[in-house]
């Protein structure tokens, strides 16, 4: 009986371990409703950068780019193509661009999707010996016919882990952190 | 009659000379002409550039070629009021060819020139050939005197000429066979049309996003593969009063398409250019940086790529294995964003419906 008792409390420990030791995924909505098969084509808006990091935004867009052109799920339109049109809005920030403009970018554009996203974390932080880089991204899809968001997932990526802490190593370059980070987020889009 | 001749042909010699003489005796002057255009200079001294110059036109000169004195061409470059610098327009390269003969530019860029206890050098060239304007030749080279050191440090050059003129030996080793006489045109090669937009530059480098451009060119050429000369792509921004960087939109692509027969568009940008730093806070160099291969006939983008290297990343035991030269880092992540960019296989798949959520 007593050998059982033992037995459990071990195996609880165990598995608190593997949870703490787990990292959390991406938070993700993904509007059931729409069809995503209608969505031949997207622009990719470039991300606004909330850190200090200057030019973090437009490093984090263009891994983004080349992440979702990997998976050969959609088409993507060449960024220049994007700038030129979002030129004539130019006064307004891309998060407050109302449904009529994104309805007009959408067909000047022709695309049936949008992408917008924010760095809202890029830190370098030393941790004993190791550089940790920690990465954070919001990104969300509309669809151009109505605004309405019909993706969006928030990812975070870098620091070292339950495991990384307790036995060392872990640590990931600012490279790693981001393209790690945009992976996450695309798998939750992309089968 | 004869006497004549020999009493004029001197003063015809004398006339024409304002090229350097070559190593071939004077009844037998090569029929070549190569004039050298001032090169861009991303390093920041003149003297890189004027060292760099001077060991080209001697390189040359061993291949048997008449190089144009490089103070003549400045006074046919000021007479027809061309400012440029390591590129050419078409109608630039047409005016000062008619004038001079020239069979060939050389033109190019010094892109890394650091001086210290071990130097560091890199630069980008390339041929064009004056009648057609294809770029018929083109090297881009870099290295840190660290890079020549065996065993113990020894070979290791601490000398900046010594670098720049084994760097010149490597690059030019192959000219020779590329210099025919004028009307001797080689072959083109066959296949699709490269331009390059320059890389735009987010890095605190300055002009890194020119000095990959050139490499970018480099590869290409290396690969077997036609190049637009990027003067011509520069002239056409400019009728088009815009300075682009990293990015085109369709109707620049579309021009790029019918009035250069421009079939692949590659650009891009670059993040981090870094050289390795030395004492204390000792580093290896790094680089970072992504591109895009565009059709420019539909504007889709077929290939994307971003790549990021710490010197280091290579090395093994006893700090060996891993790079000194920014430059040699630099090339060796270009290559491998080529290999991925021109990975034709991959432009045939179009987007799949199976991979969107349902």
């Amino acid at each position: 009986m007593q050998a059982v008792k033992y037995f459990r409390i071990l195996l609880a420990a165990a598995a608190v371990l593997v949870a703490l030791g787990c990292a959390r995924g991406p938070t993700v909505f993904i509007n059931d409703e729409y069809n995503f098969q209608y969505v031949e084509r997207v622009a990719v808006v470039p991300f606004d950068n909330l850190t200090s990091d200057q030019g973090a935004g437009n490093r984090v867009t263009r891994v983004f780019i080349a992440d979702l052109l990997a998976e050969k799920a959609f088409d993507i339109v060449e960024p220049g193509e994007v700038s030129r049109v979002l030129e004539k809005f130019s006064t307004v920030r891309t998060s407050q661009l109302t449904q009529e403009q994104i309805t007009a970018i959408g067909q000047d554009l022709k695309v049936q999707g949008i992408i917008f996203g924010n760095v809202t974390e890029m830190t370098s932080s030393r941790s004993g010996s190791a550089m940790v880089n920690t990465v954070t991204l919001v990104i969300r899809m509309v669809e151009t016919e109505t605004g309405a968001t019909v993706w969006s997932a928030t990812n975070t990526s870098g620091g070292r882990g339950f495991w990384g802490a307790l036995f060392g190593g872990g640590d990931k370059s600012e490279s790693e952190a981001i393209r790690d980070c945009v992976k996450g987020a695309v798998k939750t889009l992309i089968k | 009659m004869i006497f004549m001749v020999l009493i004029l042909a001197p003063v015809s010699t004398a006339a024409a000379s304002d090229t350097t003489p070559a190593a071939a005796p004077p009844d037998s002057l090569p029929s070549t002409v190569v004039a050298i255009v001032p090169f861009a200079n991303h390093a920041g001294p003149q003297a890189a550039t004027d060292s760099l110059v001077s060991l080209i036109q001697q390189r040359l000169v061993r291949a048997a070629v008449r190089v144009i004195d490089p103070a003549a061409l400045r006074e046919t470059l000021r007479r027809h009021r061309i400012r440029t610098a390591g590129a050419i327009s078409r109608e630039d390269a047409a005016r000062i060819g008619q004038e001079r003969q020239i069979d060939y530019l050389l033109l190019g860029s010094i892109d890394i020139y650091i001086e210290g206890s071990v130097p560091e050098a890199g630069f980008s060239v390339r041929l064009v050939r004056v009648d057609d304007m294809q770029v018929v030749w083109a090297r881009s080279d870099a290295a840190s005197g660290e890079d020549f050191a065996g065993l113990l440090g020894i070979g290791r050059i601490t000398v900046m000429r010594v670098l720049l003129s084994k760097l010149v030996e490597q690059t030019f080793a192959g000219i020779d066979a590329v210099l025919q006489p004028a009307g001797s045109a080689s072959a083109l090669p066959a296949g699709l049309i490269y331009a390059i937009v320059p890389f735009d530059d987010s890095s605190p480098q300055a002009k890194a996003g020119d000095i990959v451009s050139g490499l970018v060119l480099s590869e290409l050429v290396r690969e077997g593969r036609r190049v637009v000369e990027p003067g011509m792509v520069r002239e056409l921004f400019r009728r088009n009063n815009l300075i682009t960087h990293g990015e085109i939109d369709l109707s620049l692509l579309t021009q790029l398409r019918d009035s250069l027969g421009v079939d692949r568009v590659i650009t891009g940008c670059v993040d981090r250019f870094q050289p390795a730093t030395t004492g204390a806070e000792w580093s290896r160099p790094e680089v970072a940086l992504g591109g895009r291969c565009l059709d420019a006939g539909t504007g889709r983008i077929l290939s994307a790529f971003e790549d990021a290297r710490n010197g280091g990343d290579s090395e093994s035991i006893l700090r060996l294995g891993g790079y000194h030269s920014l430059g040699r880092l630099a090339w060796t992540a270009v290559q491998v964003m080529m290999k991925n960019l021109n990975d034709e296989k991959s432009w045939s798949d179009a987007p799949s419906r199976d991979k969107r959520p349902r």
